[in-house]
């Protein structure tokens, strides 16, 4: 999780890519990608 | 074809007001999706990649879908040259992944290719123009390794298909046009 979470951050931040997780384990998975490129990245967590 | 914003805002309800019987429901989810994420490259040049991880989006998908809302379409006056169509399409990849590994290695694939997007190679215009990615969904490929079982998260997806996808796409839509 810590990998994905570092891979998403950095296609996200170095590369300026919107990223949007769906998912009921976004929050738990992207919390890295989250702080770092909150503007940048939507995370939608649904059960 | 008009590609603008007025179109999506056009398009937007009229998918909406689709009813279609419970056993279809998953499909229509995608078609509704499919097509949505047609249009929404056309508001710019842009580029969109996609990452399933539960069920195929494919090219089909979205033939089904257009030959569905075709006339509904044109009576709209939303669609009038379906080269535009095949030509949004060229800017929307998608990748199926069933396995958070497999996931991994395209992410990977993927941010390779976005820093190697200056040289001259053949997915060079691609990558200059992605702007979006879409990952939909990681409970599938994550659930697996918490223990969790298949049937529920198809259950999960199946409850929670028509808003988080509509809400993905609206989402989406606002990330292009910004």
């Amino acid at each position: 999780m810590i990998q994905l979470s570092r891979l998403m951050k950095a296609i996200a931040v170095d590369f300026g890519v919107a990223v949007l997780v769906r998912g009921i384990h976004a929050r738990r998975c992207c919390r890295r990608l989250l702080l770092d490129s909150h503007e940048r990245t939507t995370l939608f967590e649904t059960r | 074809m008009r590609c603008d914003a007025s179109m999506c805002r056009c398009v937007w309800p009229l998918l909406h007001k689709q009813r279609l019987p419970t056993t279809r429901w998953l499909s229509s989810i995608r078609a509704i999706a499919s097509l949505q994420l047609v249009l929404l490259p056309s508001l710019r040049t842009c580029c969109l990649l996609k990452i399933d991880t539960y069920v195929g989006w494919r090219r089909s998908m979205f033939a089904v879908s257009f030959s569905v809302n075709h006339d509904r379409a044109i009576d709209c006056g939303m669609l009038q040259n379906e080269e535009a169509i095949g030509h949004a399409l060229t800017r929307i990849r998608r990748f199926a992944t069933f396995d958070i590994y497999e996931l991994l290695r395209v992410l990977q694939t993927l941010y390779d290719c976005l820093g190697r997007a200056t040289e001259l190679t053949a997915d060079a215009p691609f990558t200059k123009q992605l702007r979006l990615l879409v990952i939909d969904s990681l409970a599938a490929v994550i659930s697996p390794v918490l223990g969790g079982r298949a049937n529920g998260t198809i259950n999960t997806l199946r409850t929670s298909a028509v808003s988080s996808v509509q809400s993905l796409m609206e989402c989406a839509r606002q990330v292009i046009s910004s």
